[in-house]
C-alpha cells in the first residue's frame, strides 16, 4: 500500500464546492482532515504509487476541486 | 499502533500543516521544524534539494536499510514550504530504475564490455596525454558545485586548454549575457519573494505552470486567497499557464523583440517612463558590429529615434499582437504604483536574438522604473538544479573562471592562479569552444579542423539534447580518432554511443551542493550507497587528475610541485581522496567549496562557509557576515534596503558596465530569425518540456508512474491545420525539417494548443528525438541555439 499526504484546494464557489467535498468524503481511499478555508488536508491510501497518481488526477477533475498538491509520499514497498 | 496507522497519522499531520500554511498565505517564510512527515521506526530523515529543475524545492528524504523509501516536501524550506510537484515527490524513485549502470564499460570490437576502474582511468589518461589540446569536458547544470569546480580546475588549471562547456549553454546562456550587458554582472537582482509581492506577473514565453509548478502555485494561491494580482501570459502557444491567466496575448515567433520595443516606444510617447530613475541610474546603449556586451553609447534622443518606427501598427505586423494589447502592456509599465515582475526561461533564452530580447526586457523595466522593490523586477528562471550554482557561479563555461571571472582578462587569470597556487601565466587566455562549436569540431575530421579528439561527458545527454544531432553528434561516432567518454547513471542514448562508459552515483548517493534560480546555494549529505561500482563524478575527475599527475602531466602540479587537488584531515595530514576507498575519509565537497568560495568575493557573490549551508535550506548570495558573527543572505540585489553592497544610493549597480553605477538600457532592432516557414516547410516548429518529464527523460522515463502519465512524445497541432492536412487525432504523421524527420502521433487540443501554422514537440522522449530536426543557429553573443523556432512540414505517413 502507498500512503500519500495531499492538500485539496476547493473552489470558493458555493455552487460547486459542497459537491466536491461530498465526493471526497465518500471516497473510501481518502481520509479528510480539518478544513482550513478552501484547503482540506487529505491522506490517500492506494494500492501503488501509480494508483496514487491516478487518484490525484481523478480528484483534480472533480467539479469544485481547483488543485491537488502532494505533500508527501511513501513508497517503501516499491523502493 | 500498526505501521499503516502510524504512517497515516503522520501523513495527516504533514497535510494539515501544509493546508494551514496555504490557507494563511505563503509569505516566503519557512515553517518551524516539524515532525517527520511520514514517521516510521527505522526511517532516517534528512534534507536535500530536489534533483530536477532549477526551482530548488527542498525535500525530506526518508531512508531505511540503505534505500530511499519516502519523499516529502520540506516545510522548513522557503522555496516550496512543504509542497512538491509530480516529479518532486517521485524523485526518490529516480535512483531505482532497473538498468542502472554499475560498472565501467569499454567499447571493444564494437561492443561495450566491462573493465576495471583502474583500466578506465588509464584509458582516459592515455587520451588526455596523447592530445591534451583536444581533450574536452562537457558537463551540465546538473553537476553539483564541487563536481563542476573540480572539472573546471582540471581543465583550466591543469590541462590548460579551456575546453570545458556545459549543456547549460543550451538553456540559459542568453540570460547570462543579458544580465552582463545590462548590469555588468550575472544573475537576477530579485528572487522568488517577488512572486509574493508583485501586482502584475508578466510571463514572457514562459510556462511555469508546467515547468516550475511549485513556483507558479505561489501566485495561484494568492489569487485563490483574493489577492489582487494580474497574471499576463505572453506566448506563442496556449499552455497550462494560459489557463490561469487574466490575459493571454499571443505573438508570432521572434515577435517578442518587437513587443518589447513597442512597449518602450509607447512609454516614451506617452511620457510615462520614469525620468528620475533613468536620470539617476541608467545609460543608453546600442549594439556594435560585431556585437559586444559593452556596445556603443547612445543618447536618450537617439534611443527615442531608434524606437520611433515601433508603433503599435508596425509591432502588430512583426508580432501579430493587436495594438490594444500592446497599449495594455505599456500602460501597465507606465503605472508607477504597480509592482511588476517579469518572468522568463527558455522562450527568451533559446533564441538566436537571446541576448537582445533579454536586454530589451531589462530595458523596459529600467525605463519604467519597475526595478529595485520587492515584486518589481525582471527575473529569469533556470531549467536545471545548478545552472546558476555550478555553471554561472563556478564558471564551467569555455570563457569563464570561477566567481564571474574570465580567462581573457589578465587580472582575472592572476587571481585564479593565486588561489590555485599556479605559476604566473599558467592559465590560457584563449577561451575554449562553446558547446555548438565543441561538438561541431568533435564531429569533423581532424584534418578538416576537427581539433577536439576526446570529449568526456558528465551528467548530461547530448545525443538527445544538442540541436541538429545529425550534424553535431552523429558524425563523431563514425570518425576515426574521436573518443567519447560518458559518466552517467543510466544507459542513455549518449552512453550507448560512447567508447567508454563510467557508472556514476546520483543525488543522495553522494554529497552535493547546488545553486538555484534565485541565487540560493543548497547543500545535502550522502544518504544511501550507489549501486555496484558506481562512483561520484567528482571522484572520477579527481582520480583522472591524479592519474595524469602520476604520469607526469606538467599542468597537474602547482607551483610548489604538489598535486593540484589537496585534501587534509582535521590534523592537517594529506588524505588521498583520489583513492575511492579514501574518498569519504574527508568531506571533499566541503574542502573544494571552501577553496571555491574565495572566488566569490570578486563580483560580490559572497558565499558563507560550508557549515552555514548544512544548517540552512539554502542561502541567497551575497551572504555577508554580520557584526555578531551570523551570516545574512540577500534577497534584493542592488537595492540599498537589502543589499549590503549597495551603499551610495537607493539603487546602485555596483558592477556597472560603464563603471558609473548605472545599468544599461539597450536598443536592439527586430530581426528575422535565420529560418522561417516557406513554401517547402510551411510550419513553425517549437520544442520544450512537459510537466511529468525532465529534460531528455533519462530519469523520469524510468519512473513508472511518470512514464505511464506521459509515455511518449507527440506533435501538437492546431485543429484547423490538422483538418487541412487531413490528419486525425492520434494519427502518426511524418514531421520533417531540413535536418531530419520523425514519425509522431498528432495531439489536437491537448496539453497545449499551438497557433495555426505551428507545431510543438516535447524533447523528453529518447526514442522520438526531436533534436534530430532542430536548428543549431545560435545567438552571436551567448552562443545559445534556438530550439523554439525553425521551419517544418508535416505529411501523412504512407502505410508500409
Amino acid at each position: 500500500m502507498t500512503v500519500s499526504a495531499l492538500v485539496v484546494t476547493l473552489s470558493s464557489d458555493p455552487a460547486v464546492a459542497p459537491q466536491a467535498l461530498a465526493a471526497l468524503a465518500q471516497d473510501p481511499r481518502l481520509q479528510l482532515g480539518e478544513r482550513h478555508a478552501e484547503r482540506i488536508p487529505v491522506v490517500a491510501e492506494t494500492e501503488s504509487p501509480a494508483a496514487g497518481v491516478a487518484l490525484c488526477e481523478h480528484l483534480e477533475r472533480l467539479a469544485g476541486v481547483l488543485r491537488v498538491d502532494v505533500v508527501a509520499i511513501d513508497f517503501a514497498e516499491r523502493a | 499502533m500498526e505501521r499503516r496507522d502510524f504512517l497515516k497519522a503522520t501523513a495527516m499531520a504533514a497535510a494539515t500543516a501544509a493546508a494551514a500554511q496555504l490557507a494563511r498565505g505563503r509569505d516566503g517564510q519557512a515553517q518551524p521544524a516539524a515532525a517527520p512527515p511520514l514517521g516510521e521506526d527505522g526511517v532516517r530523515w534528512d534534507k536535500a534539494p530536489c534533483r530536477f529543475c532549477g526551482t530548488g524545492c527542498h525535500v525530506q528524504v526518508g531512508v531505511k536499510a540503505g534505500k530511499v523509501v519516502s519523499i516529502a516536501g520540506d516545510q522548513r524550506a522557503e522555496v516550496n514550504q512543504g509542497l512538491l510537484c509530480v516529479k518532486g515527490y517521485h524523485v526518490g524513485l529516480a535512483l531505482y530504475g532497473k538498468d542502472r549502470l554499475t560498472q565501467p564499460l569499454l567499447r571493444q570490437n564494437g561492443k561495450l564490455s566491462p573493465i576495471s576502474w583502474e583500466r578506465a582511468l588509464d584509458v582516459i589518461a592515455d587520451r588526455a596525454l596523447a592530445d591534451p589540446a583536444g581533450f574536452a569536458i562537457y558537463g551540465s547544470g546538473q553537476w553539483t558545485i564541487p563536481e563542476g569546480y573540480a572539472a573546471q580546475k582540471l581543465i583550466k588549471g591543469g590541462l590548460r586548454n579551456n575546453q570545458i562547456d556545459p549543456n547549460a549553454r543550451l538553456c540559459m546562456a542568453s540570460a547570462v549575457t543579458g544580465f552582463l550587458s545590462t548590469y555588468g554582472v550575472d544573475e537576477p537582482a530579485g528572487c522568488y519573494d517577488d512572486l509574493d509581492h508583485c501586482d502584475v506577473l508578466l510571463m514572457w514565453g514562459n510556462n511555469p505552470a508546467e515547468m516550475h509548478p511549485v513556483l507558479f502555485s505561489r501566485v495561484v494561491d494568492r489569487k485563490l486567497r483574493g489577492d489582487k494580482i494580474l497574471l499576463v501570459d505572453l506566448t506563442t502557444r496556449r499552455t497550462r499557464t494560459s489557463g490561469f491567466c487574466d490575459r493571454t496575448i499571443f505573438f508570432s515567433p521572434q515577435g517578442d523583440l518587437a513587443i518589447a520595443n513597442g512597449i518602450a516606444h509607447l512609454l516614451l510617447e506617452a511620457g510615462t517612463w520614469d525620468r528620475e530613475f533613468v536620470a539617476a541610474f541608467c545609460n543608453f546603449r546600442q549594439r556594435t558590429d560585431p556585437p559586444t556586451l559593452d556596445g556603443k553609447a547612445m543618447t536618450l534622443d537617439e534611443y527615442r529615434a531608434s524606437l520611433a518606427s515601433y508603433t503599435p501598427e508596425r509591432v502588430q505586423e512583426l508580432s501579430g499582437v493587436a495594438p490594444e494589447d500592446l497599449r495594455f502592456l505599456a500602460e501597465l509599465f507606465g503605472r508607477r504604483e504597480l509592482r511588476i515582475t517579469s518572468l522568463w526561461c527558455m522562450g527568451m533564452n533559446q533564441h538566436t536574438r537571446g541576448t537582445a530580447i533579454n536586454d530589451l526586457v531589462h530595458g523596459v523595466h529600467l525605463l519604467s522604473g519597475h526595478f529595485g522593490k520587492p515584486g518589481d523586477a525582471p527575473t529569469s528562471l533556470t531549467g536545471q538544479p545548478s545552472a546558476c550554482g555550478t555553471v554561472r557561479e563556478v564558471g564551467t563555461l569555455a570563457h569563464a573562471l570561477p566567481g564571474g571571472l574570465v580567462v581573457a582578462k589578465p587580472e582575472h587569470r592572476k587571481e585564479a592562479e593565486a588561489i590555485w597556487n599556479l605559476p604566473a601565466g599558467s592559465i590560457n587566455a584563449k577561451p575554449g569552444y562553446h558547446t555548438v562549436e565543441m561538438w561541431k569540431r568533435f564531429s569533423t575530421p581532424k584534418d578538416q579542423g576537427g581539433d577536439i579528439s576526446t570529449i568526456w561527458v558528465q551528467v548530461t545527454n547530448p545525443a538527445r539534447s544538442l540541436p541538429n544531432v545529425p550534424a553535431l553528434f552523429e558524425p563523431s561516432r563514425r570518425l576515426d580518432g574521436k573518443f567519447l567518454i560518458v559518466s552517467d547513471v543510466y544507459p542513455t542514448a549518449t552512453a550507448l554511443a560512447a567508447d567508454l562508459v563510467l557508472p556514476s552515483a546520483m543525488w543522495v548517493e553522494k554529497n552535493g551542493m547546488v545553486g538555484n534560480s534565485e541565487r540560493r546555494t543548497q547543500q545535502w549529505f550522502k544518504m544511501v550507497p550507489p549501486p555496484g561500482q558506481a562512483r561520484d563524478d567528482c571522484w572520477q575527475t579527481l582520480a583522472v587528475a591524479r592519474r595524469l599527475f602520476e604520469r607526469g602531466a606538467p599542468g597537474l602540479k602547482d607551483k610548489d610541485g604538489k598535486f593540484l587537488f589537496q585534501f587534509r584531515d582535521a590534523k592537517g595530514a594529506e588524505v588521498p581522496a583520489w583513492q575511492w576507498e579514501r574518498y569519504y575519509d574527508v568531506n571533499v565537497d566541503e574542502q573544494l567549496f571552501e577553496e571555491y568560495r574565495r572566488f566569490s568575493r570578486f563580483k560580490h557573490k559572497d558565499l558563507a562557509p560550508y557549515g552555514e549551508y548544512v544548517k540552512a535550506r539554502g542561502l541567497r548570495w551575497p551572504v555577508v557576515q554580520q557584526p555578531d558573527g551570523s551570516w545574512r543572505e540577500t534577497r534584493f540585489r542592488f537595492s540599498r534596503s537589502d543589499d549590503p553592497y549597495a551603499k551610495k544610493a537607493e539603487v546602485q549597480f555596483y558592477h556597472s558596465v560603464t563603471k558609473d553605477d548605472r545599468a544599461l538600457i539597450w536598443f536592439h532592432p527586430w530581426e528575422a530569425p535565420p529560418e522561417q516557414p516557406d513554401a517547402e516547410y510551411p510550419l513553425w516548429l517549437c520544442t520544450g518540456r512537459v510537466l511529468e518529464h525532465w529534460h531528455t527523460g533519462t530519469m523520469t522515463m524510468r519512473i513508472p508512474q511518470l512514464r505511464r502519465a506521459m509515455p511518449q512524445a507527440y506533435c501538437e497541432l492546431h485543429r484547423d491545420d490538422a483538418r487541412a492536412l487531413g490528419v486525425a487525432q492520434g494519427e502518426v504523421v511524418v514531421l520533417e525539417t531540413r535536418r531530419g524527420r520523425l514519425e509522431l502521433p498528432v495531439w489536437i487540443d491537448g496539453r497545449g494548443q499551438p497557433a495555426r501554422g505551428s507545431v510543438f514537440v516535447p524533447f523528453f522522449d529518447e526514442s522520438l528525438a526531436i533534436n534530430l530536426l532542430t536548428l543549431e543557429a545560435h545567438d552571436p553573443l551567448s552562443k545559445q541555439p534556438d530550439y523554439k523556432k525553425c521551419a517544418a512540414r508535416i505529411r501523412k505517413r504512407v502505410a508500409p
